[in-house]
């Protein structure tokens, strides 16, 4: 399911058991095995973050999905699907004067990588389960290593969310996410 | 046949005799070329430089079959003219981010761009307008020439993996067939028509977003729509008393060395008001603004220069529109515009190096910062 948050200032869609119109083919993988702190239990299959952040003299953008799919890896394998440069990408969250792209630079898969061990070190992750990083988009202008570290980091946290949570709940979480 | 007869082509035949519109001789000794433009309006001086632009590019083999654009394309292409003027001569890449996003287009022909803008801005007779369309008719060629093939069969690529409706019209028409190697045109293809219909889509998307108008403007916001400059004419005392000064530009044009700033308290106040607007995701207490308001409140007093000259600029002008009734990303953008900076300059390299990740990459580049 796909939601539009209606939010003034940080604006953001998320989809949820769903995926997003950002599937590229990758020209790399990058994968990551990481032993978790802390097990954490997931509901969602599949989960993803497109998110706007109006800064005043910058704004940031980015959209990143992962599935999660059942392995009998001791951890949490995190696969990062790479394209430097992908079609373009239309959206209304994509700033104006910026260019979206489908796809996922190689200098943010630290960003991603770096969002995941922030993740275990706050709250833990998933085990015994890879983690599919395989929608991605990014602004010519706005995307960065951070946003993409605070987007790897949510969609964790969104794949955790209970079935049937409220938008509003969802609301809450993207708003108040350190990005 | 008299040889004396202007008009009949005999031995006095003069081409710099004086003409009507239509170029019939005339005998009132004024010529033609010094007609004025029937329609000064914005969009019939679009129509007009478009109109000889085409017709050069025809006689140069350029284009083969074009058509004369709609008032709705004409429009857009006047407001195009407009932004371009606004750019003319400044800082390169704001016009180049804006205006030639996805063509890739060399500084060349940028230039010739601007200079067709520049003059079609102030022409006032056929001939200054004809003038005007000389360096529009030699960019076309140039796009034309080295730039299409390459951009169509970027076009063509994406066609694979976009969906139809996020395509521009050229490739939804395109006949199906194979691009040749040489061109990168498929058979069958009205190649001229289509290069023509990409450029206005690619020149038009821009300024179709930077068009949408709010519906509460004051009467200052307003003035932004009709006339950048005297949008600023209108805020420059505001600024004036903040410690900022846009000098008058020649021929309504800005020079980067001609822009002035020194911090004042009420210029803080007001960056510090609008960086913690509902509209912005904690714009104040971001790290990286924090980090430049820092510098500016150390300089206290002094010129600025460089990127906290583009900072404390682009977030006053920025705070201005949004007060004229902008919404914010229009207001940012036109402040970019308006400033003639570009959005990658407004962070000072010393905070760059701060804050290594938390900024496109584009950033640190345009800086040097490694």
């Amino acid at each position: 399911m796909m939601y539009s948050l209606p939010t003034r200032s940080r604006r953001a869609n998320v989809w949820l058991d769903e995926a997003p119109p950002a599937s590229f083919t990758a020209s790399s993988i990058v994968k990551r095995v990481v032993k978790p702190k802390k097990a954490i239990l997931t509901s969602h299959r599949i989960a993803a973050i497109e998110m706007m952040l109006p800064r005043g003299p910058y704004i940031g953008y980015a959209l990143l999905g992962g599935e999660l799919v059942e392995s009998d890896i001791d951890g949490l394998e995190v696969v990062v699907s790479v394209n430097s440069r992908g079609a373009r990408f239309k959206s209304s969250l994509v700033p104006m004067g910026d260019e979206g792209m489908i796809g996922l630079e190689d200098e943010y898969v630290k960003g991603v990588l770096a969002g995941i061990e922030q993740m275990n070190e706050s709250s833990g992750l998933p085990s015994g389960a890879s983690l599919r990083f395989r929608w991605a988009a990014h602004g010519e202008a706005g995307s960065s290593i951070k946003v993409f570290a605070g987007l790897s980091g949510l969609v964790v946290h969104l794949l955790t969310l209970r079935k049937g949570v409220s938008e509003k709940e969802i609301t809450d979480i993207v708003l108040g996410w350190s990005v | 046949m008299s040889g004396t007869t202007p008009g009949t082509g005999g031995s006095h035949y003069n081409p710099d005799e004086p003409r009507d519109w239509h170029g019939r001789w005339t005998t009132g000794g004024s010529s033609w070329r010094d007609t004025p433009l029937r329609d000064p309006g914005a969009a019939g001086r679009a129509r007009t430089l478009l109109g000889h632009a085409r017709v050069g590019a025809w006689q140069k083999g350029v284009l083969s079959d074009v058509a004369w654009p709609t008032p709705a394309e004409a429009a857009r292409f006047s407001r195009l003219l407009t932004a371009w003027n606004a750019a003319s001569g400044l800082d390169d890449a704001p016009f180049a981010e804006w205006f030639t996003r996805g063509l890739d287009i060399g500084p060349a022909t940028r230039r010739r761009l601007r200079q067709a803008a520049a003059g079609a801005a102030q022409a006032r007779t056929i001939a200054q307008m004809i003038e005007a369309s000389i360096p529009l008719t030699a960019a076309i060629k140039d796009i034309g020439g080295d730039r299409w093939p390459e951009m169509l069969k970027r076009l063509e690529d994406q066609a694979e993996t976009v969906k139809p409706e996020q395509l521009p019209a050229r490739v939804r028409t395109t006949s199906g067939k194979a691009p040749t190697e040489q061109t990168g045109l498929a058979a069958g293809d009205p190649p001229a028509h289509d290069a023509y219909q990409s450029l206005r889509d690619y020149f038009s998307e821009g300024l179709d977003s930077l068009s949408r108008i709010p519906d509460d403007l004051t009467e200052l916001g307003r003035l932004l729509i009709n006339d950048p400059m005297a949008f600023l004419a209108a805020i420059a005392p505001s600024l004036a008393g903040l410690g900022v000064s846009l000098p008058p530009k020649v021929g309504n044009v800005y020079f980067q060395e001609q822009k002035a700033a020194r911090v004042t308290q009420d210029g803080l106040d007001i960056i510090e008001r609008h960086l913690a607007r509902p509209e912005l995701d904690d714009g104040l207490g971001d790290p990286l603004n924090q980090a430049m308001i820092a510098r500016l409140k150390q300089q206290f007093g002094k010129k600025l220069t460089g990127a906290d000259l583009n900072f404390y600029l682009h977030e006053i002008l920025e705070s201005m529109m949004m007060d004229a009734g902008w919404d914010y990303a229009e207001a940012h953008e036109w402040a970019l515009i308006l400033a003639g900076v570009s959005r990658f300059s407004l962070f000072h390299p010393d905070v760059l190096r701060q804050f290594p990740t938390s900024l496109n990459p584009r950033y640190y580049t345009y800086w040097e910062v490694k």
